[in-house]
């Protein structure tokens, strides 16, 4: 039989009081902290897992904001690409109605005038600025004369430079229209066609029912496609933004049970260690005391 | 030969021999009575051997003699000597097992400090600063040419590498003070060796000339103990009280010689600290707490800094070779990003001063691409690495909080035995209070006896019929 000695008693108590403040404490540390996982040590695979998460939670509100960005761009260009459909419209109606023989010279001139406006809202929203740079310029920098997508003469100063945006791990999608794609090749653009109808309304009338007609369906041809383009694209990104979204939140939720505490759990653990451990108090206090020398006299 | 004889002569005992008798009883039962309340002064002494005292009769004389026979009866009894009632074997392995938990507490405990410098998972660790500094190549592929995008970029970048530089000097200082510690261990265990080998000494002295060294051989019990504690000492006792300690197969004491150790540290960088013994001329290969420190300082937090030297440099690596092939706002090529100065990485200082030279652009012409800034972003290699060097250290933390729990366990049962075999009880020291308290009263009550019969011996003899 082992012989029990009061120092071994009363080790065994400060042992097992020490543990349970121990236990105590650390579901202490869990619930002022609301953390489960508080260290790598904790549980090295779990950590492993969040640390993951964080980094691709992190890396998803970062796609989020590019693609948010992206449809910021992509909008501007389709708001631009929608004003200059409808200056087209009223150019090509310009053009059919100037090529009816009956109008008079003044009252073409009254129409080239009118045309000669609707190339510069064309000019303007080609020149639209997006956060202080030309939408429509690609990749180049700023033109010697300023910094705008076409010269007042209808001259791109932009390249083909395509302006992407990540929007997934690997996925990166242009979120930019150059000039030439929206407004037609150099010599045969928008600006030359309104600027030959212009000239035509003053001195040649006849050229105007069939050419410039079909140059101004032409670029309108051009910009409609232009903008389904631009519609399909934003589509994507918005899908694809949206599935980001979806998936970082299911991943924030997965990291929340992972890192987070259940408190109802760890609260209710924390009663059943306090009941723990004055049952160890009291049992502690009835051991320690009595020996042989309470009965002696 | 006298005026009575008998046929026989009884004996040469004294009418005084009870008297003796009486006295031995009183005697040693007043020692036993020492004994028990020395125990019982002690019982929350540590590292105390609970005393008995060893009682023997008294013979009476055992040789034959020509003219005299003894016709039994002893004379009394004695205390032949005061035991120390511990167990050699619980001894020994008390001292392996404290030795071993005392070096996983220390790396233990160097580990858990490694793991707090790093804090993570966390919303301040090096890999959120990853992360962010990765997120700030993303806003500047989105605005090439926006110089606040631009500052950013810099200013994560300059957080990741002073996290890293922070981490990597929090491994310095830690190791510099275990470095220092096995120099303030070597101290105490070459005094303590001293006092070992003294108390050697005094027990084999106060052994030679029979009196009691049991407190000093506890005292040399709790200097064992702290060796082996240590540096994992044993000890194997002799018998004429003398104890040798033996560090792996040196002796470290030999009857009442010390050997001393020296502690040797390297030349910077490395450092490396190492224990020898100066008189012998060989390397020492301490175990317990000494050998965990050295450890720690020679392997443990050296591995760290070099992982953690890794991890920074495949970040250096990757995010210098894509900022390489990109133009900046100028349209001239990249330049290394992270420089690596004495300390560790930094952001290279002609970035930090002039953002604009950051190459976000894939070609010399096109100030408005972002396309490098955007792979940047997409780089994982940095941040996985660190990620596996994270795990490898809550692993390794994890186990060594294992082995401790259990080595704790283990050398707890031991103590426990030990304890057992050794400690104070005070419901038994008590019952052999009583025990000794009524031997005592019944020693006195004979010599009462005696007294009477003497009395009537000398003042009641020869006075018959008066």
């Amino acid at each position: 039989m082992m012989r029990v000695t009061q120092r071994n008693l009363s080790a065994g108590v400060e042992m097992n009081l020490q543990a349970s403040m121990a236990r105590t404490q650390r579901l202490q540390e869990k619930l002022s902290s609301g953390r489960e996982l508080a260290r790598p040590s904790d549980s090295p695979t779990d950590v492993s897992v969040a640390l993951e998460y964080r980094a691709t939670i992190r890396r998803s509100d970062q796609l989020i904001r590019n693609a948010d960005d992206g449809l910021d761009m992509l909008s501007a260009a389709d708001t631009a690409l929608t004003g200059t459909l409808d200056v087209l419209r009223r150019a090509r109606e310009l053009a059919i109605r100037g090529a009816n023989a009956t109008l008079s010279t003044s009252d073409r001139e009254a129409m080239a005038i009118e045309v000669d406006r609707l190339r510069e809202q064309t000019l303007s929203f080609a020149n639209t600025q997006h956060l202080g740079r030309p939408l429509f310029s690609g990749t180049a920098g700023a033109a010697a004369g300023g910094d705008t997508a076409y010269t007042t003469a209808g001259v791109y100063n932009g390249d083909g430079g395509s302006i992407e945006r990540t929007i997934a791990p690997g996925l990166s999608v242009p979120v930019n229209v150059t000039g030439p794609a929206a407004f037609g090749p150099a010599g045969a653009n928008v600006f030359s066609a309104l600027t030959k109808l212009a000239a035509d309304l003053r001195t040649a009338p006849s050229q105007l029912a069939p050419n410039d007609v079909a140059a101004i369906d032409d670029s309108y041809t051009r910009l409609t496609a232009t903008l389904a383009t631009v519609g399909a694209r934003m589509n994507h990104v918005e899908s694809v933004r949206s599935q980001t979204d979806t998936s970082k939140a299911h991943q924030s939720e997965v990291l929340g049970r992972m890192e987070g505490v259940d408190i109802a759990k760890t609260v209710l653990d924390l009663q059943l260690q306090q009941t723990a451990y004055q049952a160890a108090l009291a049992s502690a206090a009835r051991v320690i005391q009595p020996s042989l020398l309470d009965f002696l006299r | 030969m006298g005026f009575f004889s008998t046929k026989r002569y009884e004996s040469t005992v004294s009418d005084f021999s009870g008297l003796g008798i009486g006295l031995s009883g009183l005697q040693a039962h007043r020692r036993a009575l020492d004994v028990a309340g020395h125990n019982l002064a002690n019982v929350n002494t540590a590292g105390y051997t609970r005393q008995r005292v060893n009682l023997s009769a008294i013979d009476g004389s055992s040789s034959s003699r020509m003219y005299a026979t003894w016709p039994g009866g002893g004379q009394g009894v004695r205390a032949s000597g005061i035991e120390r009632l511990n167990d050699r074997f619980l001894d020994t392995r008390s001292m392996q097992e404290h030795g071993a938990q005392a070096g996983l507490a220390r790396s233990q405990s160097a580990l858990s400090r490694i793991e707090l410098s790093f804090d993570e998972p966390s919303d301040n660790g090096i890999s959120k600063q990853i992360g962010d500094f990765l997120a700030a190549w993303d806003d500047l592929a989105n605005h090439p040419e926006d110089r606040a995008a631009r500052v950013a970029v810099v200013n994560s970048g300059k957080a990741v590498a002073a996290g890293i530089r922070v981490a990597d000097a929090s491994l310095r200082s830690l190791r510099a003070s275990h470095v220092s510690e096995v120099g303030a261990v070597v101290n105490d265990v070459n005094q303590i060796a001293t006092q070992i080998a003294t108390l050697n000494g005094q027990i084999q002295t106060a052994k030679a000339t029979g009196d009691d060294a049991s407190d000093l051989a506890d005292h040399r019990d709790l200097l064992l103990h702290t060796l082996a504690e240590k540096l994992g000492a044993t000890a194997t006792s002799n018998a004429d009280g003398i104890t040798d300690v033996f560090v792996g197969s040196v002796p470290l004491v030999q009857g009442t010689n010390a050997q001393r150790l020296a502690v040797d540290v390297g030349s910077p960088p490395e450092q490396t600290v190492s224990v020898r013994w100066p008189d012998l001329g060989i390397a020492a290969t301490p175990g317990g707490d000494l050998g965990a420190i050295a450890k720690v300082a020679n392997e443990i937090i050296p591995r760290y800094r070099t992982q953690l030297a890794d991890v920074a440099n495949k970040l250096q690596t990757e995010v210098n070779n894509a900022h390489q092939s990109g133009f900046d706002l100028r349209g001239n090529a990249g330049t290394a990003f992270f420089v690596t100065g004495p300390d560790g990485i930094d952001v290279a200082s002609t970035l930090s001063t002039d953002p604009s030279l950051l190459a976000a652009a894939n070609s010399s012409t096109t100030p408005r691409d972002g396309s490098i800034a955007a792979k940047i972003a997409g780089l994982t290699s940095g941040q996985s690495t660190y990620r596996d060097f994270v795990v490898g250290l809550g692993s390794e933390v994890g186990l060594a909080n294992r082995q401790l729990d259990t080595q704790s366990a283990i050398t707890d049962q031991v103590d426990k035995a030990r304890n057992a075999a050794s400690g104070v009880n005070i419901d038994e020291e008590m019952t052999n209070m009583v025990a000794i308290q009524h031997a005592y009263a019944a020693a006195a009550r004979f010599l009462t006896a005696v007294d009477q019969s003497l009395d009537t011996l000398i003042n009641g003899t020869g006075r018959v019929g008066r």
